[in-house]
């Protein structure tokens, strides 16, 4: 079911989202925080300010998960994962190195790191190249595990757990919360991720078709790994295991459970473990710098020169990152409150698009479109103020009748309560540095280009291919 | 593996390949088009 309800997100959700995140930033020429004033107004900066910081609060753990992930694809390729390693020792093996924060911050600091090296280099000498080279990398590789999972005897019952649909969780609010996080944070809309890339596009670049692909891509690799993991999990444990690994959630599941198994695959010590691991380095990675790119961006908007800009939220990640490399419920809570937080940067995308004009948006979308931009894009983007209403409504109501829950506490890992406060806190501080951003946002524009008229309506034009500075 | 696994496998997963080859077809031919036919430009 849980699948089912990811394409429904993918397709009313992610799709015209990140059309919309294109226009905002192929026709600002500016990062989150800049498009948001120039489609919004100058009251509006804050707004994307939000999305800025909730992308920055995924950067923070996200690059503390890439650094373990950096560990165990050392630890794979050094044979930790041999056939005499079960269960027992991966778990003993996951405990001693999340309770060493010494090793979770080095890793940590390697990946954040890493991360900054590439974007300092800029997007053509940088980002471009590591894409170019990981991306079909990733595919590659999804596609060999993939098979080895499902060519092992008993995949079949992974993959009956994986697509045959369980109708009985149709109304089950938390999963079809858990579907639009799963959508948001895979394809990366509401991220703003787009909205940079689209910074460096060709205004008549078909954003259509381009965020069609971006979705369909991505689920696709969603599914190999999926299979690659959950066929490996059924074809060589009991039933019993093999549920038990699949509820313990994704840090369970990939660093202790999968890894028990990778021993009693042939060829899984010495080739597929490590592969496995070095996927989720890449996949890691190519988040991270997209994410770092979009701070990068908005800092490089308020003035500051590319190198600067890309040690300061180096610096930034390595500080805020710690909290979660010392402990792993802060992690949980960060990765709740900023996914979820995911909906609303996108329900603000959304906004600006009512603002700027529906027709005139889909208009300018349809015109570089082999795709018919029609009403139905309209419409998505209309209801997106009822789809988060729907599902974050839902999911509120269950929370609060469920006497399990003490979902008014802020400092509980997983309450309402803990996402409202922390939301809030973000809200007042963006709007309080509002007319900072726009001063900023101005006089940047105005050092850059005197007072010559800009495209896109006298906003900044950055250099294509992120060499400023 | 039993026919109703293979049959939502077929479509969730067969679904998605054939979505993604068919929109990489079309962006590449696109490409093709644009590099080759000199500058196009949307109707």
């Amino acid at each position: 079911m849980f699948i089912i309800a990811v394409v429904l997100a993918n397709l009313v959700w992610a799709i015209p989202l990140l059309m919309a995140e294109s226009l905002l930033g192929s026709r600002s020429r500016r990062g989150t925080i800049g498009a948001f004033r120039e489609f919004m107004g100058r009251k509006f900066a804050w707004m994307g300010g939000f999305m800025a910081v909730v992308t920055v609060g995924i950067l923070f753990y996200y690059t503390v998960i890439c650094g373990w992930s950096i560990r165990y694809f050392v630890y794979a390729v050094s044979g930790k994962f041999s056939s005499g390693v079960g269960k027992t020792q991966t778990q003993n093996l996951w405990d001693n190195f999340v309770g060493n924060p010494a090793q979770t911050i080095t890793f940590h600091v390697i990946a954040a790191c890493l991360v900054g090296f590439v974007v300092l280099r800029g997007l053509k000498g940088g980002l471009e190249k590591v894409l170019n080279v990981t991306v079909p990398m990733l595919f590659a590789v999804l596609v060999l595990l993939a098979i080895r999972a499902m060519t092992l005897s008993g995949a079949g019952d992974g993959l009956r757990y994986l697509f045959v649909p369980d109708w009985s969780r149709m109304l089950d609010g938390e999963m079809w919360l858990g579907a639009f996080v799963q959508m948001a944070f895979s394809t990366g809309a509401g991220w703003g991720l787009y909205l940079t890339y689209s910074v460096y596009m060709r205004k008549k670049e078909d954003f259509a078709l381009n965020s069609g692909i971006v979705v369909a891509g991505n689920h696709l690799a969603s599914l190999l790994a999926g299979i690659a993991v959950i066929c490996t999990v059924f074809a060589v444990q009991s039933p019993h295991f093999a549920e038990e690994a699949v509820s313990a959630g994704d840090q369970g599941l990939m660093f202790v459970y999968l890894a028990a198994l990778f021993g009693q695959i042939p060829g899984g010590t010495w080739f597929f473990g490590p592969l496995f691991f070095l996927v989720l380095v890449l996949a890691g990675l190519s988040s991270l710098i997209a994410m770092m790119e979009l701070a990068v961006r908005n800092v490089i908007d308020l003035g500051l020169n590319r190198k600067k800009a890309v040690v300061a939220i180096v610096l930034v990640t390595l500080a805020g990152g710690i909290p979660s490399a010392l402990d792993l419920d802060v992690l949980s809570n960060q990765d709740n409150v900023w996914g979820v937080g995911l909906l609303i940067s996108g329900l603000f995308a959304a906004i600006a698009m009512m603002r700027f004009g529906l027709e005139r948006a889909r208009q300018t979308l349809d015109l570089a479109s082999d795709f018919r931009v029609g009403a139905w894009w309209k419409a998505l983007i209309a209801l997106f103020p009822l789809m988060f209403a729907v599902v974050f409504g839902w999911f509120m109501y269950l929370s609060v009748t469920d006497p399990s829950q003490t979902w008014y506490d802020p400092f509980q890992t997983f309450s309402i309560g803990t996402m409202v406060l922390q939301w809030t806190a973000l809200f007042v501080v963006m709007l309080l540095l509002n007319n900072l951003f726009s001063r900023r946002l101005s006089r940047a524009a105005h050092t850059a280009h005197g007072d010559a008229p800009a495209d896109g309506g006298g906003t900044a034009v950055p250099t294509h291919q992120g060499e400023e500075g | 593996m039993d026919v109703e696994t293979v049959i939502w496998t077929l479509i969730l997963f067969g679904g998605t390949v054939v979505a993604v080859v068919w929109l990489s077809y079309i962006a590449w031919r696109k490409e093709q088009e644009t590099t080759g036919g000199g500058e196009r430009t949307a109707e």
